[in-house]
């Protein structure tokens, strides 16, 4: 319980909120939760024994109203309310003071929440965008191994054309290495070509080379 | 009509109070709601000191003399006035706060609530009903906020924690947004700003249409079910989750917006 209520101090709120006036048991607690911004909310099992034992004391009276027990201060009641306005001045600077605590527990509450919000959320936003930065260049690493597959498809399929190529009706046993041969020729070829530049010049040479060399191996052929 | 003049620490209670305006300039406010009797405590004040008027119609206003909504500039002149107040006033009760650099904390009302500030931090706790917010470089910090939200800034950033919004309308300039919404079949969610990012949460479960504009923000989403488009001069994440009903719309420009689904319960 809130230390608010010390010794004596919800005896004395009690007959406070009796003497503004008549009143349930029920509305007592609900005044109490208010006061306190529902921060203190005692349990009738708190409140109705209290009640009971002012009555017992003489210091309220109760009288059943559509079959709920009213309480009424007495003028005994109201004497020790009196005795004690000093305290009870005191009681209710203490429950300003407390009702200003719950301010600032507020305050403080709904920072704390919208900080460890903002932190949860900012990390999540995070997370989701490396997540689909991650997804795009997994998917561009894919793709770069697809053309290279493709590429090597397409390699094997060019050899298997040439070595194809040289065989066929009454070919020797040799025609499809020679054409192997000549699928590696050109895939070396093309590879040198690749890296360098070709101008007319290179081309007027190589196209020399390659007579040369089919010349050659039509001497050796025959 | 009653009137006080408020030069020293003071506590007020007053029989009825039916609206509530405060208008403060430096310090700390904090408006609470009760259905104890309607209560101002001040614990700090300086000069000048505070002008207290409570009207006949119930209307309960804490100002100082010189201090009204047309005249902003004069709540800038020089002067310290600074001060500390708590109200409690029934929840009932619409409530008009405007401060200059003082923080506000506004808790549990249920009907009109308008808060502005120039740079002072407005918290916002379990507001109800029709919400104003207008700040130039404050924060707003908002928690279990339900009904109709306005939010317009400058560059103050806000935040909604456990919102249940029906209708929530957002507009900064470069003012950050965090928002982690409930959103009703009816809700209507509208976000426009330039440079503040946007980072927003609804539940896995949620039903709304999206649509989310940008210009060169990037769009980012942990729902798979929205498209991305892009076309020269707008990037544009959209679509329907779940059923539709709901409406979720967001136009940035520069701002990135990421849209996060909160992991099933």
């Amino acid at each position: 319980m809130s230390p608010v209520f010390g010794h004596g101090r919800l005896r004395l709120y009690l007959l406070k909120l009796l003497e503004e006036s008549p009143r349930h048991g029920y509305e007592v607690i609900r005044l109490l939760q208010d006061r306190f911004l529902g921060v203190y909310s005692p349990s009738p099992g708190t409140i109705y024994p209290r009640l009971a034992r002012l009555e017992e004391e003489g210091l309220v009276t109760h009288e059943v109203v559509d079959g709920k027990k009213v309480f009424t201060i007495s003028d005994l009641g109201r004497a020790e309310l009196n005795g004690r306005l000093d305290e009870l001045a005191d009681l209710e600077q203490e429950i300003s003071d407390s009702v200003r605590d719950i301010a600032r527990e507020v305050k403080e509450d709904v920072r704390d929440t919208v900080k460890s919000l903002r932190e949860e959320l900012t990390q999540m936003a995070r997370e989701v965008r490396q997540g689909s930065e991650q997804d795009s260049r997994k998917a561009w690493r894919e793709q770069k191994t697809e053309w290279r597959r493709q590429t090597d498809v397409w390699k094997d399929e060019l050899k298997r054309v040439w070595a194809d190529g040289f065989t066929g009706e009454g070919s020797g046993a040799g025609d499809a290495r020679l054409g192997q041969m000549l699928a590696e020729f050109v895939e070396e070829v093309r590879k040198d070509a690749a890296s360098a530049q070709v101008s007319e010049e290179t081309l007027a040479t190589a196209q020399d080379a390659l007579y040369d060399a089919a010349r050659r191996i039509r001497e050796t052929l025959r | 009509m009653r009137q006080w003049t408020i030069e020293k620490p003071e506590r007020l209670t007053f029989d009825s109070v039916r609206r509530l305006n405060v208008r403060i300039v430096a310090g700390k406010l904090a408006v609470l709601a009760g259905d104890g009797p309607p209560a101002l405590e001040v614990t700090e004040v300086d000069s000048p000191p505070l002008l207290v008027t409570h009207d006949d119609d119930g209307t309960l206003t804490v100002t100082y003399k010189d201090l009204t909504w047309d005249g902003l500039l004069g709540w800038l002149r020089p002067g310290r006035r600074r001060a500390t107040l708590t109200l409690t006033v029934p929840k009932n009760c619409p409530v008009n706060v405007g401060v200059v650099s003082a923080s506000a904390v506004v808790a549990g009302f249920e009907d009109r609530t308008s808060v502005r500030s120039v740079s002072g931090e407005i918290v916002l706790d379990g507001v109800s009903g029709e919400i104003n917010a207008d700040t130039v470089s404050g924060a707003v910090e908002s928690r279990g906020l339900v009904g109709d939200l306005s939010f317009k800034s400058v560059s103050g950033e806000l935040t909604v924690a456990q919102g249940t919004p029906r209708r929530l309308s957002v507009t900064t300039i470069s003012g950050k947004i965090t928002a982690d919404l409930k959103l009703p079949p009816t809700g209507h969610v509208t976000m426009n700003s330039v440079s503040g990012d946007i980072v927003l949460r609804l539940p896995h479960t949620v039903e709304t249409d999206v649509k989310i504009r940008s210009t060169s923000g990037r769009l980012d989403t942990g729902f798979p079910e929205l498209d991305h488009s892009v076309q020269p001069g707008a990037k544009t994440l959209g679509g329907r989750i779940g059923g539709g009903m709901a409406s979720l719309t967001a136009n940035t420009v520069s701002a990135d917006v990421t849209l996060l689904k909160g992991a099933q319960a």
